[in-house]
């Protein structure tokens, strides 16, 4: 094989294997057919041969990234490959292999996997996802805490894999339909689980995943990395977890600080992203700045909170107010940059906050996302009840009562939903199953250390790290998880439950490390989380945009929903009125995604 | 017979609201009397109570044919299940934590329901019905003993026993010392206000239990006159928006 070096800076690449065709005729194809997003990226600028089989084929420098490299894959003697690598603690990987600086994150990762194969990865700290060559198939590696995706589909006998789903949705081959199984999930949870996307046929790799895609069909997936419990010793006082856990801390944010330049913190006044402010104020040698969104002050909002840590920490505070006309003109923009789309508020003034940090010229934003899974946070406490009260043995009942404690759309798909939808929601794994696999296992011993565990492994990377990742990263900003690190998560399952949940203090062992860091008012604080007025917005903004995708045009022709159920949601009518402003916002949300995705 | 089956059926979708909820048979029963009651929705703003209009024997023997014909209507919870016996215990760690709330039914079938409706989850209480939580099980006091603030709350019938039972709980429930009583209802004034049902029961049961005497006027007499309201008379969605009201606002 002609080992090339190539460029490796994925953000819309597209691999093709395939037993057919010429590198130039497969080049041609996807010349014709393939385009990255266009503010992703620029247009395509050449391939590399490597082997008879496969062709890849690199977009110009990402907006991800910034660099200014030529396309070129990297090559590792022989392998090849292209990614999206981020390596935070990429001193020490170097150091491993015996690297020249001048190496890049990906030709890094590339070597660490060449030397190590996939285990390799358990070494990384970072985000990342890439596509190996080694000319017999194409491995696909995902970070261990799904920072970043990468999809792949397999039609008429060619495999295609892309960090870009919307780059994905455009090959040629790939015959675009909505996966309806996929649909229950996002109405039900307001994300997706596990390997699901909303096109049939097209997967995401979960994290800390492998797979093996064979130019014959076959496939082959594996994980390198699940945390584990314990051991514990009963009597080992908190005070250690407490002082090892800070010392991890400091680690987690230092590696996540960029070099020389100021770091920006999305600060909620919550316990998570103060303890990251807090932690990046402490360590970092230039100013923190910090912003923080508010809707009005006609409606409930965290200020005090997030103003009174900026002021105890002494960052560079900024306020951003939206009001909800700003919300929903950027509405379907902001659907459109997500892959994998989450039903959340919040996603536009992410986006708009993330501008804002980008026009004061920040390259990386910190966020304290990773504290709720990984210490114990709020939305346990009804799936503990629940456990409580169980009469019902069935291996699904503790999934279909997590599905139901979302309070979305889950007990209302059978009257939501028309009956052709209904019908073809059931091919495919069901949500229930993809919950059962986590809780039911007997992985976890401690019931609270299995729900952390499913909340880590399908609430994280399709909920939590999406919801920044992609808004972020179509700013040029790079979003970091401190709470998220590897060594961090791996030790939040080592701590003891009753520390993580002390009687119903929630995350109680992080609350130790932060009390001589924040305000006893943020320690004590009831969780209550920002919030859109999304009831107050259905008397307007909100209205104008549902009736205009949902009741007509292309939203009633798709015949996705019941338009009555609709109607009466936006009228505030029906024993779903409750929430009705989420609900809502979740259907609004999946036909802009479709829209933008499949129309 | 054909209106009265008409508007059970009638009453099966409104209690249910639209088939989304579970519902006890009394629940069914005491929609039936609004149901032949349409009159009421009209007089909203009003405080009364009224008789109710068919006998529950009546009701019974609508519903057998009901179910004769169309089967066990959707949603329909006859028998109270107790978690707290059958408590499965797979999951040991679960009695390490603590619990903020417990909500004690005295009416077993409305404890069933409101858990069927997966209320313990909403609320973030636990729910027992007075005849599991006496006494209160010694795991679910050392739960209650680990929150700071923890608060039970009765949910009672509106009528003398009721309102002792309440008046009583932290004895009868052996209530450890930090944990709060508190009362959800039903107090006559509530009967009024949301345009309840009543029934007159046994008066003899009442000369032995003296009414108390910090009641108001009102409800002396309510008391006096052995009325009695059921917490299954509340239509199930005003239910949990009382409850909603109740624990997570505290209003």
């Amino acid at each position: 094989m002609t080992a090339i070096p190539v460029y490796s800076d994925i953000l819309c690449s597209l691999g093709i294997l395939s037993n057919r065709g010429t590198p130039e005729e497969k080049l041609h194809e996807l010349e014709e057919h393939v385009c990255p997003s266009p503010d992703r990226g620029g247009r395509l600028q050449g391939f590399a041969r490597i082997g008879d089989n496969l062709s890849m084929i690199r977009a110009s420098p990402s907006v991800r990234t910034g660099s200014p490299q030529d396309p070129q894959f990297r090559s590792n003697g022989f392998l090849a490959a292209v990614g999206d690598v981020v390596l935070l603690n990429r001193g020490e990987i170097a150091a491993l292999l015996d690297a020249s600086r001048e190496c890049t994150d990906d030709e890094l990762l590339l070597g660490l996997y060449a030397r190590f194969g996939a285990m390799g990865m358990n070494r990384v700290r970072g985000m990342f996802a890439l596509a190996i060559w080694d000319g017999k198939a194409v491995t696909l590696v995902s970070d261990s805490i799904g920072a970043r995706s990468v999809f792949y589909t397999r039609a008429k006998g060619t495999w295609a894999v892309s960090s870009s789903l919307q780059a994905l949705r455009k090959w040629k081959r790939l015959h675009v339909a909505i996966n309806y199984a996929a649909v229950r999930s996002f109405l039900s949870c307001g994300y997706l689980l596990g390997d699901e996307t909303l096109l049939k046929g097209v997967y995401k790799l979960p994290p800390a995943s492998c797979i093996v895609l064979r130019p014959g069909g076959s496939s082959e997936l594996s994980s390198y990395w699940e945390p584990s419990e314990g051991p514990w010793d009963p009597t080992d006082p908190p005070e250690a977890y407490a002082s090892h856990l800070m010392n991890l801390l400091e680690e987690a944010t230092s590696l996540c600080l960029p070099k020389n330049e100021e770091v920006g913190v999305f600060l909620s006044g919550g316990l998570d992203s103060s303890l990251v402010a807090a932690l990046a104020c402490r360590l970092h040698e230039k100013p923190v700045r910090t912003f923080t969104i508010n809707f009005g002050s006609d409606f409930p909002n965290e200020l005090s909170y997030a103003d009174e840590v900026a002021r105890q920490c002494g960052t560079k505070h900024a306020v951003l107010t939206y009001d909800g006309s700003q919300v929903v003109d950027r509405f379907q923009d902001t659907i459109a940059l997500m892959d994998c789309p989450v039903g959340e508020g919040l996603t536009v003034p992410n986006l708009l906050l993330s501008q804002a940090a980008a026009d004061e010229g920040l390259s990386v934003i910190l966020n304290g996302e990773g504290g709720d899974p990984c210490f114990g946070g709020p939305k346990n406490m009804p799936m503990l009840l629940f456990e409580l009260h169980r009469t019902d043995p069935s291996p699904n009942a503790r999934a279909r009562a997590y599905l139901a404690a979302h309070r979305h759309c889950y007990d209302d798909l059978a009257s939501l939903l028309n009956a052709n939808v209904q019908r073809e929601m059931l091919s495919g794994p069901s949500a229930e199953s993809r919950l059962s696999w986590y809780l039911e296992s007997e992985r976890m011993s401690s019931y609270l250390n299995r729900l952390m565990w499913t909340n880590l492994r399908l609430k994280g990377p399709g909920y939590m790290l999406t919801k920044v990742d992609y808004l972020v990263a179509s700013t040029g900003i790079q979003g970091r998880y401190p709470l998220f690190d590897r060594q961090i998560v791996e030790y939040s399952f080592m701590i003891p439950p009753r520390y993580k949940l002390a009687g119903t203090e929630e995350k109680w062992i992080l609350k130790c490390v932060a009390r001589d860091m924040l305000p006893d008012s943020i320690l004590e604080r009831p969780k209550s989380g920002m919030r859109m007025p999304m009831k107050h917005w259905l008397t307007g903004p909100i209205r104008q945009l549902a009736e205009r995708l949902l009741l007509d045009g292309r939203g009633r022709s798709r015949g996705l929903f019941n338009t009555a159920v609709i109607r009466a949601w936006l009228n505030g009518r029906g024993a779903s009125a409750q929430r009705c402003g989420q609900r809502l916002w979740l259907a609004l949300t999946l036909e802009a995604w479709l829209q933008a995705y499949v129309d | 017979m054909a209106a009265m089956q008409t508007a059970l059926a009638r009453s099966i979708h409104r209690v249910s609201a639209g088939g989304r909820y579970f519902y006890t048979e009394f629940q069914l029963y005491y929609e039936l009397c609004r149901t032949v009651r349409p009159f009421l929705k009209y007089l909203s703003a009003i405080p009364f109570a009224l008789p109710r209009p068919i006998d529950y024997f009546e009701f019974s023997e609508i519903l057998k044919r009901h179910v004769t014909y169309n089967g066990k209507p959707a949603g329909l919870l006859t028998e109270p299940v107790s978690w707290v016996r059958g408590f499965i215990g797979r999951e040991p760690d679960l009695a390490d934590y603590g619990l903020t709330r417990l909500l004690v039914c005295t009416d077993p079938h409305i404890a069933t329901m409101l858990i069927a409706n997966h209320m313990h989850m909403e609320l973030g209480c636990a729910i027992l019905s007075m005849s599991d939580a006496l006494p209160l099980p010694d795991m679910i006091c050392a739960m209650l003993a680990r929150a700071a603030d923890s608060q039970v709350y009765v949910l009672h019938d509106s009528d003398l026993h009721g309102i002792m039972l309440f008046r009583h709980a932290r004895v009868r429930l052996q209530l450890p010392e930090p944990v709060t009583a508190l009362e959800v209802g039903l107090r006559p004034f509530q009967c009024l206000k949301m345009h309840l049902f009543f029934h007159r029961t046994d008066s003899w049961a009442h000369d032995e239990i003296p009414v108390p005497s910090d009641c108001t006027v009102f409800e002396k007499a309510w008391m006096k006159a052995g009325l009695k309201t059921e917490i299954a008379c509340i239509p199930p969605v005003a239910l949990f928006r009382l409850l909603r009201r109740r624990l997570i606002s505290g209003r």
